[in-house]
């Protein structure tokens, strides 16, 4: 056999092998590159559901798993054969001893010599006893059981539905948590305005909400400010509530009023159940049946009518006055006069239903705007927000007349007025008090109720409505500016605890309770205080008097 | 020549070591090792060093080696007196049949072709350098001559561990000089029974003479023309500069208790003995098993240990061992 046989012997048994060496390395790098490309598709797939991550689509990682993939075979196609690398291996597998390196090494030199020709005729003879076929077989990497485990487990992650992470971290939790409720609030405000809002709520309201659902959904504005446009809203949604109170009182009053009358007992019963439109029906039945009644009843009713209208209750002005115009039209015995009084009482009772049941939807609303405030301070201030309330602070001050300014939200009292276990502001006195009684910074729903108290009394506010807008925190910072704060330097907070705390501070009664509170605050009001407006006599009614005198 | 000669002449190679082995055998029990590393060393133009504790055959597989060759054979006792004139020879006063006198050179026994250099540690450093010269370049020089030693000169040094009382170490020059250094220990139970049979009878065992001086300088020709292709003379240097401590290749081992690795002379003694190895195995390339074969006594007298390795009773064997596993061959 000749010399050139003998090489081209080796070298086509070496094409052979390298072929299925590079096959099998070929099938080793795809069977790597799937358990990657599946193990990032498990990992995206299964870590949002254990921890709030955010992760890349699948589809990506897919595409750029495959192009890798496809590059690198490409690279290694185009590296060219590794005949040499080829020998190796088949010493290796065959136990050769080195000899197919050795000639090929030989060989490539091109050196010729009887010793290096007996070495490539050995190493041909050799060369042809192998099979490339069993000397590298088709070898499937045992790294395709875990591709295949891995796109079965992506199989079951498909099925299986998420509910979100089971692991939080604290402020990628809250910030998922907050992204949520933002979401949800947005929602249930747009229905609630959308709905019923158009024929229940009040304008104002109205347009406070949709003001602040327009910032929630441009995404545009500062926590600072959407928690003020939410708790403005709910301010003017809460403003009904102690007068719902008021008239529940009064009608609970006018029930006891009427308590002993025959004719009037399904009303009273009405009243007790706080079902005004069955009262209001059983009003009008009375008028019905007014004819039919004789001498005595009807006096006995007129005195009852009178008697009741007495009652110091303003809240329910037109129905005092209706049933003030029926006790009187019966007392003169005009029949006709005294059923459309009392067909107009029951009208104002009508009425009465209208607003409460316009309050309820308010109340709704109020509750809702106060849930979306509390998830709102829940989370950490963003950079956005308090670079634009450092922009507002900074840029335009907000109040006129920091010397005479006081807040919607704040009222001045002494130390003693303050119910325990109220949170009050930061330490400090207020400059914008020019009795230099301490402000109270952040909202206090006790405040708030007795701002609101005052003004369903009729106290007329001592300040313009412009200046009752103005946060606490604007007034804080407003007298710091005019370097006319005594405040120390230890109890300056960042301004994001005054935000946090004004939204955490803001109305945590819920509405159902208020009318409690409501008479807890009338009950320790001191006598001097209570305005001429709402009671007309200007003195308490006998039980909060006696509460006044339990209380002192 | 051409590759039939060539065949025939491994084949050739192999049978006439095979032979000598056998006849060997017939006086030396077991150390199959050291036969096989003394018979290399010859015919890799090397030297051997044996170390052993006394009364363990070391003298004997020496003699038993000179007998089957058919080669000139001295000894020499080395003993701390022993000076280098008495191994290389002198000039002495002749007196001539005319009654003249004149210097002319006595020849030692150096003069020879196997040389049983006989407890070499136990003479003094400068005598043990008298051998210097006649084992790396085969001469002698005595005052301003220099004489020629006749190949094959192959020296058989045997020396004792160096804890024992009475010995000098073999200067690092010395060392280089030996092809390998061969371990004898003591043999198994069951040689010891066949020693025991073979030198307590009447009649003790006799090696017969089985190659001579021209056949083994053949033999020399013949390894030195095994090609040894690249990849596998660069596993053969990685081996030696992996002893290095300083090198890349250095072992964690090298680095921690060599100080000097092996010389370039180590890196030939692994090549040229992987040659005599790899005919012997009826190859004619040499392979990297080849290499690694003798790797231990071509290379253990090389290594030199810091204080840390001396301190620590550190075996050079270790080290390499350890290089051979970490030090991978050649893929291509």
């Amino acid at each position: 056999m000749s010399r050139a046989t003998e090489r081209s012997t080796i070298t086509a048994i070496l094409k052979r092998i390298d072929l299925k060496v590079r096959f099998n390395q070929t099938l080793l790098h795809l069977s790597v590159a799937s358990c990657l490309v599946l193990g990032a598709l498990v990992f995206i797939e299964l870590a949002p559901r254990l921890v709030p991550l955010n992760m890349p689509p699948g589809s990506v990682i897919l595409g750029a798993g495959s192009a890798a993939f496809l590059a690198f075979l490409l690279w290694s196609q185009l590296r060219g054969r590794q005949l040499g690398h080829a020998a190796g291996v088949a010493d290796t597998r065959a136990g050769l001893n080195d000899e197919i390196k050795s000639a090929y090494w030989f060989m490539r030199q091109d050196n010729s010599s009887p010793w290096i020709d007996l070495l490539v005729g050995r190493a041909a003879a050799t060369a042809r006893r192998l099979n490339p076929r069993n000397l590298v077989p088709v070898a499937i990497p045992k790294r395709f059981g875990i591709a295949f485990a891995l796109f079965g487990l992506l199989q079951v992650l498909a099925l299986v539905p998420s509910d979100g992470p089971l692991l939080t971290f604290a402020v990628a939790s809250d910030s998922i948590g907050f992204e949520r409720a933002l979401d949800t609030y947005a929602e249930e405000i747009r229905d609630l305005i959308d709905g019923e809002g158009d024929e229940l709520l009040d304008e104002e309201a109205l347009a406070l909400l949709e003001l602040a659902l327009e910032e929630l959904e441009a995404e545009d504005t500062s926590l600072d400010e959407l928690l003020r446009d939410l708790r403005e809203a709910q301010d003017v949604l809460d403003e009904g509530n102690l007068e719902m109170a008021a008239t529940r009182d009064a009608l609970d009053e006018l029930g006891e009023e009427f308590s002993g009358s025959n004719e009037l007992v399904d009303f009273v019963n009405a009243l007790r159940n706080q079902d005004l439109t069955d009262a209001a029906d059983r009003l009008r039945e009375l008028a019905e049946r007014l004819a039919d009644l004789d001498g005595i009843d009807l006096a006995d009713l007129a005195q009852l009518l009178r008697e009741a209208s007495n009652i110091d209750e303003p809240v329910i002005e037109e129905l005092l006055e209706a049933l003030q115009r029926a006790a009187e039209a019966i007392s003169d015995d005009r029949i006709p006069d005294g059923q459309e009084a009392l067909n107009e009482a029951a009208d104002a009772i009508d009425q009465i239903t209208d607003r409460q049941a316009r309050q309820q939807a308010s109340n709704a609303a109020a509750e809702r705007a106060q849930a979306l405030q509390e998830a709102m301070a829940r989370q950490p201030m963003s950079a956005e927000g308090q670079t634009q309330m450092a922009q507002g602070q900074s840029g335009e001050p907000q109040q006129a007349n920091g010397a005479t300014a006081a807040p919607s939200s704040a009222v001045n009292r002494s130390e003693g007025e303050q119910p325990p276990g109220t949170e009050s502001g930061p330490a400090g006195n207020a400059t914008g008090d020019p009795s230099g009684a301490p402000l109270e910074l952040g909202a206090s729903t006790t405040l708030e109720a007795q701002l609101a108290l005052e003004v369903i009394d009729g106290t007329t506010p001592e300040f313009p409505d412009e200046e009752r807008e103005l946060d606490p925190e604007d007034l804080f910072q407003e007298a710091s500016r005019q370097q006319g704060s005594v405040v120390q330097y230890r109890d300056v907070r960042p301004p994001s605890q005054y935000s946090q705390g004004s939204a955490l501070n803001a109305e945590r009664i819920p509405w159902q309770y208020r009318s409690l509170v409501k008479k807890y605050f009338l009950a320790i009001r001191p006598a001097p205080h209570r305005a001429p407006g709402r009671f007309l006599s200007g003195q308490a009614r006998p039980d909060e008097r006696n509460d006044d005198n339990t209380d002192r | 020549m051409t590759t039939t000669q060539i065949d025939s002449q491994v084949g050739e190679f192999t049978e006439q070591f095979q032979r000598v082995k056998e006849e060997i055998s017939k006086v030396i029990v077991g150390n199959d090792e050291i036969i096989d590393g003394t018979l290399i060393s010859l015919i890799s133009k090397g030297h051997v060093l044996l170390e052993g504790i006394p009364g363990i055959g070391k003298t004997k597989i020496v003699a038993t080696v000179a007998d089957v060759l058919h080669l000139t054979f001295s000894r020499i006792q080395f003993t701390p007196d022993l000076m280098p004139g008495d191994i290389v020879g002198s000039d002495v006063v002749h007196e001539s049949d005319t009654g003249e006198k004149h210097l002319a050179f006595q020849k030692g026994p150096i003069f020879t072709h196997i040389l049983l250099a006989d407890e070499i540690n136990r003479a003094t450093p400068k005598t043990q350098s008298a051998l210097l010269e006649a084992m790396q370049e085969r001469t002698v020089t005595v005052g301003t001559t220099t004489h020629e030693l006749q190949p094959p000169f192959f020296v058989l040094a045997t020396q004792n561990p160096l804890e024992m009382e009475g010995t000098y170490p073999l200067p690092e020059a010395q060392l280089d000089r030996f092809f390998y250094k061969l371990k004898i220990s003591y043999p198994e139970p069951h040689h010891m029974h066949e020693i025991m049979d073979r030198t307590t009878r009447r009649e003790e065992p006799e090696a017969g003479m089985v190659l001579d001086r021209d056949q083994i300088l053949v033999m020399r020709d013949t390894a030195r023309s095994v090609p040894i292709a690249r990849a596998v003379q660069d596993y053969a240097i990685r081996l030696t500069l992996a002893t290095h401590p300083d090198t890349p290749h250095a072992n964690p081992l090298t680095q921690q208790y060599v100080r000097f690795g092996a010389s370039p002379r180590g890196t030939q003694t692994l090549v040229i003995g992987g040659k005599v190895s790899a005919l012997l195995n009826g190859r004619v390339h040499v392979s990297c098993e080849d290499i690694r074969a003798f790797m231990l006594p071509a290379l253990r007298h090389r290594v030199l240990l810091n204080f840390e390795g001396e301190a620590e009773r550190i075996d050079t064997d270790t080290i390499l061992e350890a290089i051979m596993k970490d030090t991978p061959e050649p893929s291509e």
